[in-house]
């Protein structure tokens, strides 16, 4: 939503939306910005390559799954490349896939949660079934 | 033998970082005579790399050099060309649309990129420039001091100037004069000129050549700029904005504007302004300065031009065309010196322009012939 604002309403270019995304908020996705422009303003690179850069260097810090890290990887190849209005598009749409995700994942942790607690619970049944 | 890079030229730190790799290396080994001369970097899709250089041309070829042949193995493909325009654009396109969309981007140094495409058009008005075709990087070269010997005829007394057009063909440099004469009015100078508040309306911005809003060359203490807007709303908001003792306007000529221009003079304030044209009369009838003439709201004009006998002149004349001074970039005499009406010529001996600073020491001559 910040990114959005800085690109539709400032119409501020990548590096300076960056940066004062991460001097203005706390999260870990500001650790991500922050490292993507100092990669973007030291290094003569595209914001693609930075991005990707920056991905993978934060690939073993975070735990996520393959779609999401593809989905993340596919923002960095179209971001600053169109006009501000396909560039606000292509967030709002970027973050609905990013809720999907987080939505699948919940799902997927509340099915695997009350697996291993029936798993868990049939265990200890037959534990103390052996026991007897 | 070619002159080894000692220092590094405002090209090397402005302009190379934005070109494609294998273009970038072949300019780095060029001579570095040539690198400051360049006036311009032409890129078109398919076509070798151009130079213009000391009023001429040449093709890049490998190894660094500039010659007047075609060189095959320097075609620049649609790709690089987006490439230049996306690092100039800091990689963030929608940041730089509106200027994409008018044909330029200025860069940090006042370096202006001229941008020509395919124009997506909605409801007649270029809403994008896709399939980029050509850029011609142009560099910006401000001679401090090249109006210097100008300004003083421009001036009325310690605290008022005349309204003044600057007239001249492109690529004469009025602009590079205007923009030395608006930082010398703005300062003021030593024979006793204080320096008033100038507005300058900068609708190409080839006047302050604004990067984020930080005008790029140097345009006085006492100047305030407002970039990329209309000459007419431009005028409106710097009249009511920030009462200025006179406004400074770029290539005059719109019919649209001479309204505003009579509003603002009617308010006290003093007018600078360029026209493209061969001399006087030549606007005299042209729409958007006729209604000025009528008015005669001009009280000097500047006319640049380039004569046989010498490579360029400057003449200053009153509003009623009588010549005050001419300068000229020759040993000889001017060719109108016959022709003055109170006797004062100034004629500047062969330009030599050294670290962006005129050095010229001229002579003034007396005009009866001697």
């Amino acid at each position: 939503m910040e990114m959005e604002n800085e690109i539709y309403y400032m119409s501020r270019p990548l590096g300076q939306a960056l940066s004062s995304f991460s001097r203005n908020k706390r999260g870990r996705m500001t650790l991500f910005s922050k490292r993507v422009s100092e990669i973007l303003s030291l290094q003569e690179l595209t914001i693609e390559t930075a991005w990707k850069k920056s991905v993978g260097e934060f690939q073993h810090q975070w735990i996520l799954h393959r779609d999401e890290w593809n989905l993340l990887f596919s923002v960095g190849e179209m971001l600053g490349k169109t006009d501000r209005e396909n560039q606000s598009s292509f967030l709002r749409m970027m973050r609905e896939k990013f809720v999907i995700q987080e939505k699948r994942a919940d799902e997927d942790r509340a099915r695997k949660e009350k697996l291993y607690k029936n798993l868990g619970a049939l265990g200890g049944l037959a534990i103390v079934l052996v026991l007897i | 033998m070619q002159k080894k890079k000692e220092i590094l030229s405002p090209i090397d730190m402005e302009i190379l970082p934005y070109l494609p790799c294998r273009i970038k290396y072949e300019l780095m080994k060029a001579d570095m005579s040539v690198l400051e001369d360049i006036e311009e970097i032409r890129l078109r899709a398919g076509k070798p790399v151009m130079l213009t250089y000391r009023g001429g041309d040449g093709f890049l070829h490998e190894g660094g050099q500039v010659l007047r042949k075609l060189c095959m193995s320097m075609l620049v493909t649609m790709d690089e060309l987006a490439e230049v325009v996306y690092k100039i654009s800091e990689n963030s396109w929608y940041a730089y649309q509106d200027d994409i969309n008018r044909g330029f981007i200025t860069i940090r140094g006042g370096h202006r990129i001229g941008i020509i495409g395919t124009p997506v058009i909605e409801s007649n008005k270029i809403i994008n420039m896709k399939d980029i075709s050509s850029l011609n990087i142009r560099i910006a070269r401000e001679v401090i001091g090249c109006g210097e010997k100008t300004v003083k005829y421009l001036v009325n007394g310690s605290r008022d100037i005349y309204n003044t057009l600057i007239i001249s063909p492109p690529g004469m440099g009025k602009t590079t004069l205007l923009r030395d004469i608006i930082r010398l009015v703005s300062n003021g100078f030593t024979t006793g000129f204080s320096g008033l508040k100038v507005g300058v309306i900068d609708e190409r911005g080839e006047l302050a050549a604004s990067c984020r809003g930080i005008p790029q060359n140097d345009l006085g203490c006492r100047t305030d700029v407002i970039h990329g807007i209309h000459k007419k709303d431009g005028m409106e908001i710097m009249l009511r904005s920030m009462s200025p003792n006179v406004i400074a306007l770029d290539e005059l000529g719109n019919p649209e504007d001479v309204c505003t221009i009579l509003q603002v003079m009617n308010a006290g304030i003093r007018i600078m302004a360029t026209a493209h044209g061969f001399s006087v009369k030549t606007l005299q009838f042209r729409r958007g300065f006729r209604e000025l003439f009528t008015e005669t709201v001009f009280e000097r004009f500047v006319v640049i031009s380039m004569g046989r006998d010498f490579l360029y002149e400057i003449r200053i004349m009153d509003g009623d065309e009588n010549v005050l001074a001419v300068d000229c970039q020759s040993d000889r005499k001017p060719a109108c010196f016959g022709e003055l009406n109170d006797g004062r010529v100034c004629v500047f001996p062969a330009v030599n322009r050294k670290n962006r600073m005129y050095k010229g020491n001229p002579e003034v001559f007396i005009g009866n012939g001697e």
